[in-house]
Formats: structure tokens, sequence, C-alpha cells
């Protein structure tokens, strides 16, 4: 959706009234996440959720969102447009203080994730040039605003989900190979040359470090989402684009200087997950994983060090996950209003039922008093 | 471009039916719907893949085989008159093309058989760059149709083929000897395009592969673990063939809205754009009235008049939009042409009206809304 940054700036972000939230009681909360939703009346938004507060700050959206990024020393959360949207929306954790919009430059569209720097001061997000199909980084300075400040290259087409490895200066990046244009859509373009990889990027300069393909029989294996665990294991989630009679799998980890490994099927096929993986987490302790797939209504835990999956449950409509406040939880959400606070057992320590259709991704965001 | 309304007695037609399709849907939501019986997600299985999915694939492999003799004839005896014959057949089989295009799903999912047959949208102009190269170069290995068929997918297929035979230099065709390669590349095409044909008639017979998965729908099939998931297969048929039809085809060129923007056109070329609507729509009627869509509603409708009153205006509209489009079809060249744009417009409303009415129909119908989430993720 092509917003225009006039009518953006003037129309589109609001407080709602709510829970006035102060420091000292989000210092106090224990889980806390942000997410972009659907309200009840059908208008899009963004919303921060206390697990035992309930809703700590909700700011309207011109358009259907996606994915949150949280600044890990502000705790500002900043809600992306979905593809091929151009908008995003940067807001405080507490009320007061106006929303801030900025689009991409022209001829650019986000693909609805970011990252913040370790430092807080710059934000990173997965974008398309239109014209050319190629995928780049968008570089965003904070204290500026989020005024442009650069691009990085992406190295490959559709990048979508990305992230920082420990040293805060390696950026992976989900390419998912697969080429689309706002003239047609959300088609893909490119199905039968795709090639989805796994970019390694230093921030610094934008050169590539290392990247890794799927094999060629796994070309059409769209890598979209990812997450960074205990010494810097990337653990992804695929989205399968070939025949309906393959099923292969969906899951995979990687760790820089080695290849690729899909994760074999577990008490879950990719046939079971329907070839979608919507969402990828790692808990606090950096051990564990939780994998979501919409379609097929149900969140997987992986072992990561074990390399194996180790349990299911079914959701209904799960699609967002976030690491809970303690290792080896996590929070789902459905698009059915559902917030949950599950082990990686599959037990549910916590329910809730909001009024919201959760969007397709969550954030776990960490709070402090400072964070005013 | 702009959009100026229709003709009175069309737009009148067209508010008629969709005030009749209002008054039927809000009626159906203020009265309470019961399901007389379960819908019958197998024999809908089984009736599309009889009346609409054979039927449609055995049409195109037809045509395909047809062109490829036409466009032997043209080559071993190039002239006017063959080049026209060729050309006749290659709009025949576009057309034949239209009534199965929109299936994405079994044999034609693999080996990358849909954009071998059509490389579309191309919006950079690759496939036309690289078979302008190729006949420039006259690489030997495009005129063998096996060898054809690894080489890249947008030198393969239907859109390789019309600027084969429509593109600057195509009529050189009709003398002796002046296109000798491009005539041999075009007939490699053909028979490529009949060998993709065969494969995937050959899956969807009785006997074959995905013909199986199909018809037997349940646990431990490898595609399809319900009934519901091969219906849901055809819901996603008809609302992404209606949405390509009005979104990517009839509203660019009747510069609506945001879609003005310049963009390729698909079979420009060959000014058979409307051709393969006008095959598109009818394939979207056949799979609903013929290949089981209605049927199965029907019966799980039971004596419900609302559900049966909306039924009946899809209907009407469906008919509408194959009458509106049959003279525009015909009328190859309206593209560009004054006033050209008026003409679609009340065959864009008629179509908007199916995809709401006969999809959501199709899905209560059916049981198949899917979540906020699984429906539409990223």
């Amino acid at each position: 959706m092509e917003i225009d940054r006039r009518a953006l700036l003037a129309g589109l972000v609001s407080l709602v009234p709510g829970f006035a939230a102060t420091p000292q009681a989000l210092a106090a909360a224990r889980t806390v996440v942000g997410g972009a939703v659907r309200r009840s009346d059908g208008s899009y938004g963004a919303v921060l959720y206390d697990l035992d507060q309930g809703l700590l700050r909700q700011v309207a959206l011109p358009g259907r969102g996606h994915d949150v990024a949280v600044n890990p020393v502000t705790g500002a959360c900043v809600a992306f447009a979905r593809r091929p949207g151009n908008f995003a929306i940067a807001f405080g954790p507490y009320q007061g203080g106006e929303p801030i919009g900025f689009t991409t430059p022209e001829g650019t569209h986000f693909y609805g994730h970011g990252v913040f720097s370790r430092d807080g001061g710059l934000l990173y997000t997965t974008e398309n040039r239109i014209e050319t199909g190629d995928g780049v980084i968008g570089v965003w300075s904070v204290k500026d605003g989020y005024k442009r400040a650069g691009a990085l290259p992406a190295f490959g087409i559709g990048p979508h989900d990305l992230n920082l490895l420990s040293d805060g200066r390696t950026m992976v990046i989900a390419n998912g190979g697969i080429a689309t244009h706002p003239d047609t859509g959300r088609k893909p373009l490119n199905l039968a040359t795709m090639k989805p990889s796994l970019a390694y990027v230093d921030v610094r300069n934008g050169e590539l470090i290392e990247q890794h393909v799927l094999p060629a029989r796994l070309h059409r294996n769209s890598i979209r989402h990812l997450d960074v665990a205990a010494g810097d294991t990337i653990v992804f989630g695929c989205q399968f684009k070939g025949p309906s009679t393959q099923h292969p799998s969906l899951i995979g980890l990687h760790r820089m200087g080695s290849e690729p490994y899909l994760v074999p099927d577990g008490v879950a096929s990719s046939q079971d997950l329907r070839g979608y993986v919507s969402s990828v987490a790692v808990d606090r302790g950096g051990a564990l994983a939780a994998v979501s797939s919409s379609r097929g209504q149900a969140v997987l835990f992986a072992d990561v060090a074990g390399r194996r999956i180790i349990g299911k449950r079914s959701f209904p409509d799960a699609s967002g996950v976030a690491a809970g406040s303690q290792a080896a939880h996590f929070v789902v959400t459905g698009g059915g209003g559902d917030v949950s606070d599950v082990t990686s057992r599959g037990s549910v320590d916590r329910h809730h039922q909001t009024d919201w259709a959760w969007d397709n991704h969550l954030a776990a965001v960490r709070l402090s008093p400072q964070h005013g | 471009m702009s959009w100026a309304a229709p003709s009175s007695r069309q737009a009148a037609i067209v508010i008629g039916l969709g005030l009749c399709v209002l008054f039927a849907a809000t009626a159906a939501q203020s009265t309470n719907v019961q399901a007389k019986v379960p819908f019958d997600h197998a024999q809908l299985a089984r009736t599309s893949l009889e009346q609409f999915i054979r039927f449609g694939y055995a049409r195109f492999g037809e045509a395909v085989g047809r062109m490829s003799d036409r466009v032997a004839e043209l080559c071993s005896a190039p002239s006017e008159n063959t080049l026209k014959a060729a050309r006749e057949s290659f709009r025949k089989t576009v057309a034949a093309w239209g009534g199965v295009e929109f299936i994405t799903f079994g044999p034609v999912g693999e080996n990358n058989r849909l954009e071998r047959i059509m490389f579309w949208p191309d919006r950079r102009g690759i496939g036309a760059r690289q078979v302008r190269r190729l006949i420039y170069a006259k690489k030997k290995r495009a005129l063998d149709p096996a060898r054809l068929a690894k080489m890249s997918v947008a030198m393969q297929g239907l859109g390789a083929l019309e600027i084969a035979l429509y593109s600057k230099g195509a009529g050189e065709l009709a003398q002796p000897g002046a296109a000798t390669f491009r005539c041999g590349y075009a007939l490699a095409v053909s028979r490529n395009l009949g060998a993709i044909a065969k494969a995937i008639l050959t899956s969807w017979a009785s006997s074959g592969a995905f013909a199986k998965l199909w018809l037997t729908a349940g646990p431990g099939n490898t595609v399809y673990l319900s009934g519901r998931e091969t219906t849901l297969e055809l819901s996603k048929l008809l609302n992404q063939g209606l949405d390509t039809v009005v979104e990517q085809r009839l509203e660019p060129l009747a510069g609506i809205g945001a879609r003005k923007v310049r963009r390729p056109v698909i079979l420009a070329r060959s000014g058979l754009t409307l051709n393969l609507v006008a095959a598109d729509v009818a394939a979207l009627k056949r799979l609903m009235f013929d290949g089981g869509i209605v049927t199965a509603v029907a019966a799980r409708a039971g004596n419900d008049e609302e559900a049966l009153s909306l039924m009946r205006s899809v209907r009407a509209e469906t008919d509408l939009a194959v009458r509106l489009l049959k003279p525009l079809a015909q009328g190859a060249d309206l593209l560009g042409k004054p006033g050209s744009d008026r003409k679609l417009v009340p065959t864009i409303f008629a179509l908007k009206n199916i995809r709401e009415n006969a999809v959501g129909l199709l899905k209560s119908s059916a049981g198949l809304s899917l979540g906020f989430n699984a429906s539409d993720g990223d």
C-alpha cells in the first residue's frame, strides 16, 4: 500500500485512551509483547500488551502491519507495514509522546521487519527496490527522528527478516528469494529461478561476510524468518513454494562457517504444517525455539543444541511467537485474539482473550523504569 | 484514459443485478440459514476433475497438437496462408489455455510447468529479450524440443511463441527460406508445449498419480489431509482467477484508479489479450456450473431460498460477463482505441460481484473460512 507521507503524518497516529502505564508499574511487569493487530472495527493498529497488566499502549496504523521492532535501549517500538506497504510508526512504551511516522524512499517498500542496533541509535529494515527487484537494508537514524541514513545491500531478492549476532556488527538476513512487484500485488514472479539464502553482512561497511544457499532441489523453500540462539546459532523457518507432493523440512539451523541444517520432521511433519512456517522465536535462555504455523494451526518447540523438535501444541490460527519472560517460556498470539504464555513442553501457564486479531508476528519487549 | 460511465442499458443491468445480490445477501444474513446436508467434498472433487480439470487440459492438449501441425506446415510450405493458419491455431491454443491457466495445483506445479507454459508477468521483458537474442544467434539446441525444455522457462511457452509468430520480422515466416530458424524454433516450442500438456494430462488421468491423490483426500494422503482441502483448492482457484482477470488484466486496460499505471499487457503483441480474458471467464463459469461447485452448494442449501437466490444472481452475472466479453474478444484490436475502457467497466463490475458472492457462498457453505493469519500470512 502506498501511503502519502503528509497524509500519514497528519491523520494516522493517535493515542488510544487506555491503561496509563507508569515506569514503576512497567518495571514490575513480567511479560510484555508488541504486535500489529486488526481491531474489532476493522481498522489496524499496533499494541503493547502486558500479560499481567493488560494493554499498555495502542497506536493506529494506516494499513495492515506486520512485525514490530523493539529498541533495546529505550524500549521504543516501531511497527512496519506489511509487504508491499511503505509506512512505519515509531512509538514509546509509555503513554505520552507523539508517535513518529516515516515512509520508505520513493520507489521502495518495506518487507515488514526491522531490527535496532545494539546501542539503539540505528534501525535496519528489509526493503525492496521496486523497479530493479533488488533487496536492500534501509538504515534509519533514531536520534534524527528516523531520518534515512543510508542503505546496505541485502545480497538477495526478497529480504524478509533480519537480526544481529552477539557482536552487534554481523547482520544475518533471510533472503526469501521471491521477487514481487506492487503492480501484481503479492504474486511471486520468479518461482522457477528463486534462490533463497542466508546472508551475513558487516553493518559497518555493508560487505558480505558469507552467504549460504539451500541445495538446488530446495530452491523453492523460501527462507523467511529467523532468530538468534545461544552461540549465534540461527534458527530459521521456511515457506515451501514447490509442488504440493513434496514436503521438505521447514525448520533450519545455521552457524557461520558451516552449511545450513534442516531439522528432520519430529512430532509434526512439514505436511502437517502445510508447508508453511509463520514465525520463529528463541527463548530468553537461548537454548529453545518456538516455531509457529498458522496454516498448520500449531506451534512446534525445538531444542537448538540437540537439533531436534521436542514438542508441539495446537493453537487456533497461531502465528505470533516471542520469548517469554523466563527461559523455556514463549508468548503465542492468534488471529482469534488469544494470547498465551506457554512452556516448551506445550503447557499453557496463562491465557488471555483479547478483542484484537493479532497479526503475523510478535516481539518481546523488555522494559525498565529508565525506559521513559 | 478515463473511465466514464458505461452505456445506460449496461449500467442498468449491472446495477440491477448488484441490487438483487445485495438484497439476497442481506436476507441471507438476517436469516439463520441451517444446512440441510453436509457439504459433499468428495463429490465436488470428482465432478471438478471430470468436468473441469480433465476437460480443460484435454482441450489444451488438442489445441497444442493442432498448432504443432499448423506450424509444421508453415515451416515446410511458407506462405501467407500457412502463416495465417499457424496464427489462428495459436489463437485457439491461447483460448484453450484460458480454460486451465488458473489451476496452479497438481502436475502443472511440478518441474516449473506452469511457468514453462506461460511466463507471466514478465515486467522486465526477460522473455522478449531472450527470444530475440535466440532468434538472432540461431542457437540450434533450441530447435530440439527436449533440449529446449531445459532452457530458460521464458523461452519455452506461449509468450515465446507469440514473439516468434508476431514480433518484428515474423512476416518473413511467409517467405520461403527467409525465416527457417524462427519457424523451426516456433515448431520446437509447440512440440515442447505438447509434451508438457501430455505429462499434465497423464497425471490427471484415471490411473494418474495426482488424480488418485485428488480423489482420496484424508489421513495418509501425501497432499490432501481432508476432503475440505480439495474444496479449498477450488475456492482459491476461483478467487485468484477472478482476482487476476479483474485486477491484473481488465482494470489496467480500463485505466481504473491505482491500476492506471502503464505496464506490460499479456499477449498485447498478438492482440489476444481479451481472447484470453474471455476464455478465463468462460472457464471459471464452467468450474462453477459444470464443475460441481453450484451443485454442491445447492445440495447443502436445500430449499434455503436466500442461498438459492444468491446463486441465481451469480449465474445471471456470469452469463452477463461472458456475453459482454464475447464481442470484445472478437474485436481483437480494442486496446488503445477511444472508448475501449468504457466497454470494459460493466464486465469489471459483474466479475467483482461474482467474486464477492460466489467465493463467499462456497466458503460459507463448505466451511472453508480460514483464520486471519492462515488465510493471509507472509
